[in-house]
């Protein structure tokens, strides 16, 4: 499991809960394109254990976003700001996203796998000024790959049988393909809600 | 994929437009005991003279006295994104940022002129944060005419003049400072900021 140090930002945090990995970014055989409701500043909702958390979405021109997070100081954490690169595809009516970490802090990035350009991707939906984010759920694509839906690995606790982390290693187009069916979006579930945070008011 | 540029983009603009603030050879605040202010720390949304939206966030710098702050338009590109250190001195109902542009780490980016930039800003009672630069033309000209010690050198830009710099003894800059008529030496607010934390 990959664990994100960079904290500022809730995205980034994805990755927390990457039990679920995949071969390629979801998106790479029809191409990535960027999705402008996601432009824009959002907010988490903070809770007891963490801060309050900023993302600016800022659209590029080469089909691919910057997330700037941002946290302030909170309950004996530093305050802390990072920088993602954030691609997203539309797949069906599905719509995905992937990001990888690029800054912490002002510095690389602290963990080596996103050093290493890997990157988590998660499905979303936007609705108003509320943006979803949904991660693979492990046991769900687990049955599928069980199932030959999907091609990969599973891995289990030798002694109990349960799942611990899957392996996709499907290759892009058969990932999109699995990916765009209107049914995929069960393979998901809820990770963080973000509010956007209106210019205009 | 497309790089950060950070404040570099900033000066850039400043030298095609040949002006760089007014700078202080040393920071406003160290001989009055210049302290952190804590009011300033969070999250900021301001509207410039263009009705753009701008957000800052001010964060502490680990180690350090000086305070980070993260400009992110609303809307805009990464090369509009702007970091800046600071520290502050508070004298009374307003106050000074002594500022350098930053790169992304928070170390100076090295094309700018030595010494801060003195913003000054002021809190109102409903809350609004205004931030405003010293004008340009009238700091010079308080400098040639020999109310203000100050040198003329060609750095960004500056025009026929050059950039000007502020070079009164620390002392002696911030007495200066913490007088309430230094504050007709600032342009208009350049950006007036509403807290959204």
């Amino acid at each position: 499991m990959r664990i994100a140090k960079f904290v500022a930002l809730a995205l980034a945090a994805l990755s927390l809960s990457a039990c679920v990995s995949l071969k390629e970014p979801i998106g790479t055989s029809v191409g990535f394109k960027n999705d402008p409701a996601l432009e824009g500043l959002w907010v988490s909702h903070p809770d007891k254990d963490n801060a309050i958390t900023w993302a600016h979405v800022i659209l590029n021109d080469n089909d691919t976003m910057t997330v700037i997070g941002i946290s302030p100081r909170h309950d004996g954490q530093k305050a802390a700001w990072g920088t993602l690169e954030m691609t997203t595809v539309k797949l069906g009516a599905n719509r995905y996203l992937n990001e990888r970490e690029t800054g912490d802090n002002g510095g690389p990035p602290k963990d080596a796998s996103f050093a290493a350009g890997s990157s988590a991707s998660a499905y979303y939906r936007v609705a108003g000024d509320t943006l979803t984010i949904y991660m693979l759920n492990t046991d769900r694509v687990a049955k599928d790959v069980d199932a030959g839906r999907i091609a990969g690995i599973v891995h289990r606790d030798d002694k109990s049988d349960m799942v611990q982390s899957v392996e996709v290693t499907a290759d892009g187009p058969a990932l999109d393909a699995w990916l765009a069916k209107p049914d995929a979006p069960k393979l998901f579930e809820q990770f963080i809600v973000l509010m956007r945070v209106r210019p205009d008011l | 994929m497309t790089r950060i540029k950070f404040a570099v983009a900033f000066l850039a603009v400043l030298a095609l437009a040949g002006c760089y603030p007014p700078v202080t050879s040393s920071p406003v605040g160290t001989t009055a005991g210049a302290k952190d202010d804590p009011t300033l720390t969070g999250t900021w949304k301001g509207t410039d003279s263009e009705k753009k939206v701008t957000y800052l966030h001010f964060l502490p710098r680990p180690q350090s006295d000086e305070k980070m702050a993260i400009l992110v338009p609303s809307g805009g590109e990464m090369a509009d994104l702007m970091i800046v250190t600071f520290s502050t001195a508070r004298f009374g109902s307003f106050g000074y940022m002594n500022v350098r542009f930053a790169k992304s780490d928070g170390k100076p980016i090295e094309d700018q002129p030595p010494g801060t930039v003195p913003v000054l800003y002021r809190l109102d009672a409903k809350g609004a944060l205004t931030l405003a630069l010293m004008d340009e033309k009238l700091v010079k000209d308080a400098v040639k005419a020999h109310r203000l010690k100050g040198t003329f050198e060609k750095t960004i830009g500056g025009g026929d003049d050059g950039d000007v710099t502020i070079t009164e003894t620390p002392a002696a800059l911030d007495r200066l400072f913490a007088a309430p008529s230094v504050t007709t030496l600032f342009a208009k607010p350049f950006l007036t900021l509403h807290r959204v934390d």
